[in-house]
């Protein structure tokens, strides 16, 4: 993965340099981890940097790190952290409004703790699909609102999916 | 010369995207993880587990013995904080074995021999360990089957369970895990099943009873049992019904039996027992009946009157009783 992230950052510094089309994204959101009937809603930050190396196709790399638990039972359950890589692929301007695709690698790690069970802690490796739509702020162009549904798979029957708004910047 | 530049730098371009998509498809092939560490801290919370024993098959010896390439299902038991002990699924679990020269064990707790030896197997759940559990392979011909063992004499209506044993060419005395089991033609009695190693016998007609286990070319053994006329009387509740067409009750059969020392015993019969609708009253309705998913549960379908028999045996002189069941038109106040 280490590998894969430093091709990725090799190949957008560049394209930046080539084209200068590069974009940075800070998102805070909710996650739905589901193990066991149990259900978890922790929260978690994510910043990506990126850029683009055909128009509407992005290489990007990616991090979250968890700020909240989620609670169920005698539960309770963070996204500890998460790093990959992805290909954003998004579609042209209509009124201010694109949707974006990004298919991707991620490692992401939980933590379950609970005060009568041992602390548990899992690596996963897997893949990143997340679909969503940004709006161009109107006072600051290189500026967008971003919504975004994330899936995060891994081993089944463990189930990561997420809900993240935030703020991308496009250089000029 | 500048168009060409250009042309260099987008089939650069081209590369690395390819490069990268290649890195991400491979990457994706290769998700890693295990759930499992999650799913058993949530098993311990909630059943308060705080042992392990590993189960052998029904009706084994202490020492289990066993061929090589001869299989064997090991069940997994759980421990609760107040003493507890429950089933546990065995499957999916963390089984381990001693040497696996001699004995390997799937994920689901299936044993099988590969070379004569010792060894013990344990299984763990989460950061709780199994006792272990010993198994010898001893690779030996069946000479005879030594023995059907179980209960000499059965009662009417209550199943009897069966196994049998056979005497091996290194002298040892081994469960017979792959016996098959019959009973001679005609018999009153039929064989419900033969899951694991055992024969489980379902008698309705007092008197005599040959049930027979054979395996492989081995000559078969046969075994006279008895069915004792003990079963005094049926009794089937709810009685009497009253329900609205499309409703669905169950109802429970209960014997009574006579003891050796004259006291009356009460066993829930409703699974080993015939059931059927006798639907002369005008109503309509269906009934499981003992080769059905719930012997005993009833389906009301016309209004009217049928009458529910329950009898031990298909012989309706055989001990049984009726329940008038009285069917309404369907009550609509439940959908408004």
């Amino acid at each position: 993965m280490r590998w894969l992230l430093a091709c990725v950052l090799l190949t957008a510094s560049y394209s930046a340099l080539a084209e200068g089309r590069i974009y940075g994204e800070v998102q805070v959101g909710g996650a739905i981890v589901t193990h066991s009937d149990l259900e978890f809603y922790p929260g978690f930050a994510s910043i990506s940097a990126g850029a683009f190396v055909f128009p509407g196709i992005g290489v990007e790399v990616f991090a979250d790190r968890g700020f909240l638990s989620g609670e169920e039972d005698n539960f309770d359950l963070d996204i500890d952290s998460a790093y990959g890589v992805g290909i954003r692929f998004q579609s042209p301007p209509q009124r201010g409004v694109q949707g974006f695709i990004v298919l991707g690698a991620v490692e992401y790690t939980l933590e379950q703790n609970s005060p009568t069970s041992p602390r548990v802690e899992g690596d996963f490796t897997g893949a990143r699909v997340s679909v969503g739509l940004m709006q161009r702020l109107v006072l600051f162009p290189n500026l967008l609102f971003t919504a975004e549904y994330r899936h995060y798979n891994a081993d089944e029957p463990l189930k990561v999916d997420g809900l993240l708004f935030g703020f991308r910047f496009n250089t000029p | 010369m500048m168009l060409h530049a250009e042309y260099n730098v987008r089939m650069r371009k081209k590369r690395i995207l390819l490069g990268v998509t290649v890195a991400l498809s491979l990457l994706l092939a290769a998700c890693d993880g295990d759930s499992r560490i999650f799913e058993e801290a949530a098993e311990i919370e909630s059943l308060d587990l705080v042992g392990l024993a590993v189960v052998p098959p029904a009706n084994s010896d202490t020492a289990l013995v066993i061929n090589r390439d001869e299989q064997l299902q090991l069940g997994l038991a759980g421990i609760s904080s107040s003493g507890l002990t429950f089933n546990l699924s065995s499957n999916g679990r963390r089984w381990s074995t001693s040497d696996s020269s001699i004995i390997s064990i799937s994920e689901n707790g299936l044993v099988t021999g590969q070379n004569n030896g010792s060894a013990t197997v344990s299984v763990s759940v989460s950061n709780i360990v199994s006792a272990q559990f010993g198994l010898t392979v001893n690779d030996a011909s069946l000479i005879s089957i030594n023995s059907i063992e179980g209960q000499d004499n059965l009662e009417r209506c209550v199943p009897g369970e069966y196994f049998a044993t056979g005497l091996f060419d290194d002298q040892s005395v081994r469960v017979l895990t792959e016996a098959g089991f019959s009973l001679q033609l005609n018999s009153t009695a039929t064989l419900e099943s033969t899951d694991q190693n055992t024969a489980i016998i379902n008698a309705t007609t007092a008197g005599a009873v040959t049930l027979s286990a054979s395996f492989g070319n081995v000559q078969p053994l046969e075994r006279q049992l008895t069915v004792l006329d003990t079963l005094q009387s049926l009794s089937v509740t709810p009685n009497p019904v009253s329900l609205d067409v499309n409703d669905t009750i169950d109802f429970t059969a209960t014997g009574a039996y006579l003891s050796a020392d004259g006291s009356v015993t009460t066993r829930d019969i409703t699974n080993q027992i015939i059931w059927f609708v006798d639907e002369s009253g005008g109503g309509e309705a269906s009934v499981d009946s003992i080769d059905d998913d719930v012997p005993g549960r009833l389906d009301a379908e016309e209004e009217g009157t049928v009458s529910l028999q329950a009898f031990c045996g298909a012989d309706v002189t055989n001990v049984g009783q009726s329940v008038n069941v009285s069917i309404d038109e369907e009550d609509d106040e439940d959908d408004l």
